[in-house]
């Protein structure tokens, strides 16, 4: 079983990348694959990696199914300090990293506060949409950043990176996938419940808190890239999880290329599907994840 | 030897004191709410107390992670896993230690068959079974068990009160909680009653026969012959 679903997420992956390069490839291919699709599909697969990852580890070390960078605001977090550093002409980056790791030092201290991770995701809900809001209105108010590039940052949008910029992004995706795989004990037990991690002598307060902050490091960085997309951090884990993966050491690698190629297959339909119109793959992201979304809901609700 | 001295938490306990040797079953006793299952997580030092538990002479909460885990650990009433494990995998990650086979534990406890089946396909006595198996994996120097008499048939009650009789033998304190009057009977060589947050006494069998009726505050029928003795509480037509 979980190596046929193995097999299937690589065929996956690879006919999602033979579509993202190949549909609708104009008459100057080499230039277009190197400067456009190339770079596309890397950071594609890598943002989709991070979210994969991300979601596992928000959903173990919270212990909620509906746990994710997204929901609980970080996500968001690191778009408002990209685009307050833009607005003063400052790296995105390092601001995302740093407005990405604030939210989620607040997710932690509320977790740490509530014991209660049913309330902790309204906390997040909460935040996502203060942040959220807060991010629209730094666009107003700055008439230089224009509203086309709100949408692009809040709806999660690709860019044509240089093959450099992709490349980084994807060699910080990977990095993350093996620094937690080092953790993949630790992710287990914390989805065990905080007495039971406890006595397995893996505490939220320090284990909890580095793979947080791991994840959302990820995250925030790909975000200063490509925007939010959300729903790739929830729909993914749990898809990997019905497949059969469920003890992290082969839940994180099969949610990273699932990820990967979920955010891929995105790319290539929100390129080609109103060619030459290139719709942010955020959009077709949530399009395909919400059914999906609906599907794990129905499922965990015990119906 | 466990020693607790001052231990104090929210409100839920005040002013616990007492000390035991290991090699002893105590068993803790008190109305729902007491502070029972409060006392045993404050042994294994995860909740964050005033005052101080040690054993032999060193702070519990304050030993290195894979020491603590091996000096105490804990017993819960249940398993709720957000995420479905099997057994193999569930044990994987809830055990830091192997001091004891696993493959003899599961043998011991039969239930070697449910390795690959999800815990939450298991039932009650089976779940039970597992967490008994992971705790006797681990085999600390202090086994806290709550409730674990919880919900079981006969069969697996037995087993657990062999199990408790072998841990004494071999030198381990267990401390348990239990709503079982007649359990605790059975088992266990101290008795510690709380009532109203406080220790209300930390004594022999016979000093928590005559305690019964204040603890629970309520009229106890008690049937003593040499060997077993046996209560309930006295029923009335309201």
């Amino acid at each position: 079983m979980q190596v046929k679903a193995l097999a299937v997420l690589l065929l996956w992956l690879f006919l999602a990348s033979a579509l993202l390069l190949l549909w609708n490839l104009p008459a100057n291919t080499v230039k277009v694959l190197v400067q456009v699709r190339i770079p596309e599909l890397v950071l594609s697969v890598a943002y989709g990696g991070i979210l994969g990852v991300g979601g596992c580890v928000y959903q173990s070390v919270v212990k909620n199914p509906l746990a994710d960078p997204h929901i609980l605001g970080v996500s968001a977090g690191g778009a408002l300090g990209a685009v307050l550093a833009t607005a003063v002409g400052l790296n995105p980056e390092g601001f995302a990293l740093a407005g990405g790791l604030l939210a989620t030092w607040l997710v932690y201290m509320v977790a740490k506060l509530l014991k209660n991770s049913l309330k902790l995701l309204l906390f997040g809900v909460a935040l996502n949409m203060l942040l959220s809001a807060c991010i629209f209105l730094a666009y107003a108010l700055t008439p230089a950043l224009g509203l086309a590039k709100a949408m692009s940052t809040t709806l999660g949008f690709i860019p044509a990176l240089s093959l450099e910029e992709s490349t980084y992004i994807l060699l910080v995706s990977l990095s993350l996938l093996a620094v937690l795989l080092k953790f993949h004990k630790a992710m287990d037990s914390l989805s065990l419940g905080d007495e039971l991690s406890y006595f397995s002598g893996v505490l939220f307060e320090r284990e909890g808190a580095i793979l947080l902050a791991l994840a959302s490091a990820g995250v925030s960085i790909a975000v200063a890239k490509a925007g939010i997309i959300g729903f790739l951090g929830i729909v993914v884990p749990h898809t990997a999880r019905f497949l059969g993966f469920r003890a992290h050491r082969h839940l994180l690698p099969t949610a990273y290329l699932g990820g990967g190629a979920f955010l891929a297959t995105s790319q290539a339909v929100a390129r080609n599907v109103a060619y030459p119109t290139v719709l942010p793959a955020g959009v077709v992201a949530s399009l395909i994840g919400i059914p999906l979304f609906v599907y794990i809901l129905w499922r965990y609700s015990g119906a | 030897m466990l020693e607790v001295k001052g231990l104090c938490y929210k409100g839920v306990l005040k002013d616990i004191a007492f000390s035991t040797p290991p090699g002893k079953v105590v068993g803790i006793a008190g109305r729902n709410g007491a502070g029972k299952t409060t006392l045993l997580r404050c042994i294994g030092g995860y909740h964050h107390y005033r005052g101080s538990v040690k054993w032999n002479g060193k702070e519990i909460r304050k030993l290195p992670l894979k020491e603590r885990t091996t000096t105490v650990n804990y017993l819960p009433q249940s398993v709720d896993m957000m995420f479905p494990f099997t057994v193999a995998e569930f044990l994987k990650a809830s055990v830091p230690v192997c001091r004891k086979g696993i493959e003899e534990t599961l043998e011991f406890l039969r239930i070697s068959h449910l390795l690959s089946r999800r815990v939450d396909s298991l039932s009650g006595g089976e779940k039970a079974k597992v967490l008994l198996a992971r705790l006797l994996v681990i085999d600390p120097s202090v086994y806290l068990l709550d409730e674990p008499t919880a919900f079981l048939d006969l069969e697996v009650l037995s087993l657990v009160a062999g199990i408790i009789a072998r841990l004494k033998e071999k030198g381990r304190l267990v401390l348990l909680t239990s709503h079982d009057v007649n359990f605790l009977l059975g088992v266990c060589d101290l008795f510690l009653g709380l009532k109203n947050s406080r220790l209300y006494f930390f004594a022999g069998r016979q000093e928590f026969l005559e305690s019964l009726e204040e603890i629970y505050s309520t009229e106890v029928f008690v049937w003593q012959t040499e060997e077993e003795v046996f209560v309930r509480p006295v029923w009335r037509r309201t």
